[in-house]
């Protein structure tokens, strides 16, 4: 087994952990967004729900996809940048992407008010 | 060695993308039912006949992706003869092909948005206010 085949072992399971995690916890927490946007809690339930599988789909297959860009590694200490530099770049992502969303939510919140009023 | 490593890829990444294909349409058009009462005003027998059409359209086009990019190119130059070449090319395939399927996911939920704001404006079209009294100013 080559350093390679070990950095992916040990990156593979733990970006998919994260990713997981996080998305799991965004779902529970921005039903009430969604609710609060749609008005309707089935309509708001079934699009959490979508946008889920959604979140999933694009960020582990990212975060797998990323295995193809892995630079060679020869040692144990290459073997921690690399793995350590991969997570990052992904949890950084996640980041992002997150503060998106929660601009996002907030217009999207703001202009369903205004239209209720 | 190569063959049959490369039987090996063939033999994750079949059941991994056509189980992922399988979850996503079942995920999808569970929920889906929600957006086509919306729009078909809670007409039940078209609005499932509706959802089912889309979901064999969602699978012919996913199943079909999957098995299009299932071949493994292998060359002098592009030897596939190590775990590490199989789990690259693995990981290439199947997050190209999740990704893929992400977007895809998302395509269709912005139809159903589409069709959802389509189904309202009719309504308010058909929909006549009554004539308000002038206030006549003096």
């Amino acid at each position: 087994m080559t350093y390679n085949t070990l950095s992916y072992i040990i990156y593979l399971p733990i970006a998919i952990y994260i990713t997981v995690i996080v998305g799991y916890k965004l779902y529970k927490n921005g039903l009430v967004y969604v609710e609060s946007i749609f008005g309707e809690v089935k309509l708001a339930q079934a699009i959490n729900k979508i946008l889920l599988v959604g979140y999933y789909l694009t960020n582990v297959g990212y975060a797998i996809i990323t295995v193809k860009d892995f630079k060679h590694v020869s040692n144990v200490f290459e073997l921690l940048n690399e793995v350590s530099l991969r997570l990052a770049s992904i949890v950084l992502i996640l980041a992002a992407l997150h503060y998106i969303n929660i601009i996002v939510l907030s217009f999207g919140r703001k202009s369903s008010i205004i239209k209720i009023n | 060695m190569e063959n049959k490593l490369i039987i090996i890829a063939y033999c994750v990444y079949l059941p991994i993308a056509l189980g992922l294909t399988y979850y996503v349409a079942k995920t999808l058009f569970k929920n889906a039912k929600v957006f086509m009462l919306d729009i078909f005003h809670g007409k039940e027998n078209i609005a499932y006949a509706t959802n089912r059409l889309f979901e064999i359209g969602f699978y012919l086009m996913n199943l079909g992706f999957a098995l299009l990019i299932l071949k493994i190119n292998v060359s002098q130059y592009n030897p596939f003869e190590t775990y590490q070449k199989l789990i690259e090319t693995l990981s290439y395939k199947i997050g190209g092909f999740s990704i893929y399927l992400g977007v895809m996911l998302f395509l269709n939920l912005l139809l159903f948005f589409r069709g959802r704001r389509k189904s309202k404006q009719g309504d308010k079209k058909k929909f006549v206010p009554p004539i308000q009294p002038v206030a006549t100013q003096k």
